[in-house]
């Protein structure tokens, strides 16, 4: 839904976190009690190796106005090199979306780490600040009532 | 490795219905029958504007399938991948058949020592109807009566058979046809690969001596040079040391047009001049149309996906997304493998510019990947690998 | 040896006639088939809809025995008891029905023979009723299409409650051109097309039909786009050809069956005032259900796939005393036939056919198998005698599909006002309504289920409370069908459909209906 009058537009933000390693951090940014922004939906997967870009273009294609991928730091993957492979796969995303004629803010890569808790609030804070000043995503379809 | 040659047919009657000495034909030919091969898989000529593939095992129906047809823009591979992966075969191939096959490989849908490719160098295809059009409205004939046609010397000659047999030979410039919006396919204009460097063996006319009825052609492979010993040594053709001079002309012929392809896909490129947004609504526009027939990949010679794949399973028709699934995840997965063969936009029932939208997509992947897809079976699709390929242009 | 033997065939998909290839190979018993694109083909240059590119499905069905009272026999049997059990059933007792998709100009003139042979006039290709109740001189617009090129050099087009990406999807990018071409394209529907073909939309509400007539500006020097169905009720049509008649426009109508022009042409449907009072389809089963019509031979129509629902149909059917059903493939009603009679599937026949444009266009197979079946009970002609008389009554020399063969006249006629009757939408307190709209598409009229939703609008989505991945239920008196949904910008009272499903469209294709949302 779009903003409603008076109110202040706050951008949806979908993250797909690694079960090792960033959504141990995004739960440790929880309990030090870091402020992150509302704007962020998480959703866990095993490793980054398994965001498929097809899930990352679906976000996108379902409104979210940026898509941050988040796991291991390089060297520490739970499963030997699979985020090599993310690495790899962003490369391809992230031209992908330029072409496309959407802002390149619109697609995170972070390492965060289990004990990175404030770095990963902090990283949320600045995806939201970036996504407020562009505005809603152009794939978002908003219906008339 | 590279050796280079002319060569031509010993039989006559070959030599005659072949394009440049029917070299081809008679390496086909007499692979077929020295069992060298199982099958050839070649294009049986209708019209000057329609060719069916076929597969055979006659080498009588080679022999008649002799020449070149410039209005059949087929491309073999999924011919080859569908109907003959399991058998030794031997087929021409166009740059874009080759590179084609070459990414199949690439895939495992097809064992590559079982293709013989005879590349063919390739100034392009045309399109049939365009073509019977520009019959009737720039060489002023009665499309059906055109009886032969011939692209050289950057012309196209359509040759009518007119009332009591007799022939007329009439021509225009490419470029003339061009600019008016006729001639070759635009996938053709703006291709860059003219000569089939991952076939086996590259022929064609470039470089062979005027008035010669010979083909010039490059070895390219230890297979390539095996079907050619195969043909030389059944008596089926001869060959000489191509003279130093024709190499180079075969050069700067090359060169030549990859600079006017590259001159067209830029004239070409409407998007280039766009803003962010309107790129953006360049896209949503011209793929908005799609009514998910699925053509695009079914005929697409990269794609090895069967029925189940995923842009397929994961695009569900209920979405109501501004593009959706489908193109999003066909022109993902192109990035790195797209060989811009046109066959997508050839094939589209609402005339979406596929060629365009993947070019605009797949060249900045592959420029900054440093990969040319369909060149070499040893390189594996930069979207599969593990570690990240990232030439050094791009840093 | 030749191992791959690709042959050139059309689409059985509808009017438009679209080439193709078929490569056909055998694995064991069961019949492979491959679709290729023909890149030289006038009518289509290779492309397909969905339909065509999955058109291996149709020709993969179950293949149709020849039988007599469900026992398996010789073809030379079924076709003797055939004509023996035809000719001891009184001439206007019998009646005759061919839905011309894959029946070629050959088959319509053996058929019709085959009829008469037995007396017979009742012989129905489906839109019989309609060159009834128009006046003579309109009858041009039934019978004959217009060139795609025509529609490419339109200026202004409408589109008369068409989605051409859905109703005729090779149509789209002929109008795609014209507007490249400068055309302006307005389109006339309940809803606005989702692709924003048109550059203005005049939305109409079932009961505002009639104010378009107020509208008659809109229409003048345009190109009006339309199709006509057996479903259409003929105010609809009427409608259709006043607005043609007091505007200077042009009328072109697509129809779903492929040679429809040919059985038009060929058939007789309007020579002779005999012709006309033929009875149509509906007419026909009208006729079975009061006991005057006993016999029925059908040829390849799967009656049961063309309807809405299937029941009641059965029930008109089991009166009969004889039903003969000649087709390649088995269909609901072939189970319950007295007789069943195989016939070779359409890429395999040699023939022509017409298609809407009027090309007349050869199908690349090589069977004559279908045309001696006919005429083996009727004039017992050779193929080539059919097919000359073929070719001298369409006045042909030679057939090529480059030419547009079969060209119409346009002939000025004077049209009464019509008047159209759809019930007004009730807007009462706490009960919401809602219209279904079928969209036809080929998928529809060969009984194939392409899509297992139905499109609602927004307003009627939150108005259900409905959910991602939730059904709905549409109902209409008894009957009823679950169905998935999708959300398009539609009018609140609006559903679509593209699917067939059981409820019966009452005003052409348009419906009143209940719509709630489905329990687990």
């Amino acid at each position: 839904m779009g903003k409603s009058e008076g109110e202040e537009w706050e951008p949806k933000i979908l993250a797909f976190c690694c079960n090792w390693c960033s959504y141990a951090g995004a739960d440790a940014a929880g309990l030090e009690r870091r402020q992150v922004p509302p704007t962020i939906r998480v959703i866990r997967v095993m490793c980054s190796g398994r965001i498929d870009p097809a899930f990352v273009l679906m976000g996108l294609l379902e409104g979210a106005d940026a898509v941050l991928v988040t796991g291991c730091h390089i060297g520490d993957c739970h499963y030997v090199n699979a985020n090599n492979k993310t690495r790899n796969r962003y490369e391809f995303l992230k031209e992908f979306v330029d072409e496309l004629g959407l802002e390149p803010e619109r697609l995170w890569l972070r390492w965060v780490s289990a004990s990175e808790g404030p770095l990963f609030a902090e990283m949320v804070r600045e995806v939201t600040e970036k996504i407020k000043k562009i505005g809603p995503s152009p794939l978002r379809r908003e219906w008339k009532k | 490795m590279s050796k280079y040659y002319l060569a031509w047919a010993k039989d006559e009657e070959i030599r005659k219905k072949g394009a440049n000495g029917g070299f081809v034909t008679a390496t086909l030919v007499s692979a077929l029958e020295n069992n060298f091969i199982d099958a050839a898989l070649v294009v049986a000529k209708k019209s000057v504007y329609e060719g069916i593939p076929v597969l055979t095992s006659d080498p009588e129906v080679v022999k008649e399938c002799a020449g070149s047809l410039h209005g059949a823009p087929i491309n073999l591979t999924k011919y080859v991948v569908d109907y003959a992966a399991k058998k030794r075969i031997g087929l021409p191939t166009k740059p874009c058949d080759a590179r084609g096959i070459i990414e199949q490989a690439k895939r495992r849908q097809v064992n590559l020592d079982n293709i013989f490719m005879i590349g063919l160098n390739c100034g392009g295809t045309l399109h049939p109807l365009r073509m019977r059009e520009m019959a009737a409205d720039f060489y002023e004939l009665d499309p059906d009566s055109v009886v032969k046609e011939e692209i050289k010397e950057g012309k196209i000659f359509l040759v009518s058979e007119e009332e009591g047999g007799e022939e007329k030979e009439k021509w225009i410039k490419i470029d003339e046809l061009e600019q008016k919006g006729y001639g070759r396919r635009d996938a053709c204009k703006s291709c860059v690969t003219k000569i089939p460097t991952s076939a086996d063996l590259a022929c064609g006319n470039w470089g062979v001596p005027q008035g010669e009825k010979k083909t010039f052609v490059e070895v390219l492979t230890e297979k390539g040079e095996a079907i050619l010993k195969n043909a030389i040594d059944s008596g089926y053709v001869d060959i000489e040391e191509a003279p130093g001079k024709g190499i180079e002309m075969r050069k700067k012929i090359e060169a030549g047009m990859q600079k006017l392809a590259t001159s067209w896909k830029e004239r070409m490129d409407e998007v280039s001049t766009l803003s962010r947004s309107g790129r953006f609504e360049f896209y949503v526009d011209a793929l908005k149309n799609c009514i998910h027939c699925g053509a695009c990949k079914e005929v697409c010679p990269v794609c090895a996906c069967e029925a189940d794949s995923k842009c397929l399973d994961m695009n569900d028709e209920r979405d109501s997304y501004a593009i959706s699934m489908y193109n999003m995840l066909r022109i993902f997965h192109l990035m790195d493998s797209c060989i811009h063969c046109g066959q997508c936009e050839d094939v589209c029932p609402v005339d979406i510019p596929l060629t365009l939208i993947q070019r605009r997509f797949s060249e900045r992947m592959q420029r900054h990947l440093g990969y040319i897809p369909g060149m070499d079976v040893k390189e594996k699709p930069p979207l599969y690998e593990t570690e990240l390929r990232w030439s050094a242009e791009a840093e | 040896m030749v191992e791959m033997k690709i042959k050139s065939s059309i689409c059985p998909g509808c009017s438009v006639g679209c080439g193709l290839y078929l490569l056909e190979s055998e694995e064991g018993e069961e019949r492979e088939i491959k679709i290729l694109h023909r890149k030289n083909s006038a009518v289509n240059e290779g492309k397909l809809c969905k339909f065509g590119t999955d058109l291996h499905t149709y020709y993969e069905r179950e293949v149709l025995n020849n039988s007599v009272e469900g026992e398996e026999v010789k073809q030379e049997e079924a076709i003797r008891e055939a004509k023996e059990r035809l000719g001891s059933i009184k001439p206007d007792e019998l009646a005759f029905i061919a839905l011309p998709s894959t029946i070629t100009n050959e088959e319509i003139l053996s058929f019709v023979s085959l009829a008469s042979e037995f007396g017979c006039e009742n012989v129905s290709f489906g839109f019989e009723r309609f060159f009834r109740e128009i006046p003579e001189e309109a009858s041009y617009i039934i019978e004959k299409g217009l060139s795609f090129s025509e529609v490419e050099k339109a200026t202004k087009i409408i589109l008369f409650f068409l989605d051409p990406f859905v109703h005729y999807p090779l149509l789209a990018r002929r109008i795609l051109k014209a507007k490249k071409n400068g055309a302006r394209v307005i389109e006339v529907s309940f809803a606005k097309n989702e692709r924003g073909i048109a550059d203005e939309t005049v939305l109409v509400e079932p009961k505002g039909i009639e104010r378009i007539k107020e509208k008659k500006e809109l229409f003048e020097d345009s190109l009006i786009i339309g199709e006509l169905t057996p479903y259409m009720n003929s105010q609809f049509l009427e409608l259709m050809l006043w607005i043609n008649a007091s505007t200077t426009s042009r009328l072109f109508l697509l129809k779903p069956f492929l040679n429809s022009t040919g059985a038009f042409l060929l058939g007789g449907n309007r020579n002779g005032k005999e012709a006309r009072k033929r009875k149509d389809l509906f007419e026909i089963l009208g006729g079975i259900e009061g006991g005057e019509i006993k016999a029925l031979y059908l040829l390849e129509t799967d009656l049961a796939g063309a309807m809405h629902g299937s029941e009641e149909l059965f029930e008109t059917i089991s009166k009969l005393d004889l039903l003969i059903e000649q087709n390649a493939f088995r269909t609901p009603l072939s189970d319950v036939a007295n007789i069943t009679i195989c016939s070779e599937p359409f890429f395999m026949k040699k023939g022509t056919l017409v298609n809407i444009e009027g090309r007349v266009i050869e199908n690349g197979g090589e069977s004559e198998n279908n045309v001696q079946i006919m005429e083996s009970m009727g004039k017992g002609r050779s193929y080539e005698e059919v097919h000359e008389e073929v070719k001298r009554r369409l006045g042909l020399a030679e057939i090529s599909e480059f030419e547009i063969a079969v060209k119409r006249e346009e002939k000025s006629f004077e049209m009464a006002e019509p008047k159209i009757e759809i019930e007004e939408r009730k807007e009462e307190e706490g009960k919401e309504e809602y219209f279904l709209w079928y969209k036809t598409n080929p998928f529809f009229w060969n009984g194939i289920r392409a899509k297992n939703f139905v499109e609602i609008s927004p307003a009627a989505m939150r108005k259900l409370g409905l959910f991602r991945g939730d059904e709905v239920e549409i109902v209409q008196g008894e009957r009823k069908e679950r169905m998935g949904f999708k959300i398009s910008e539609l009018p609140d009272y609006l559903i679509l459909s593209e699917a067939k499903m059981s409820i019966k469209p009452l005003q052409g294709s348009l419906t009143r209906v209940e719509i709630r949302r489905a329990g687990e």
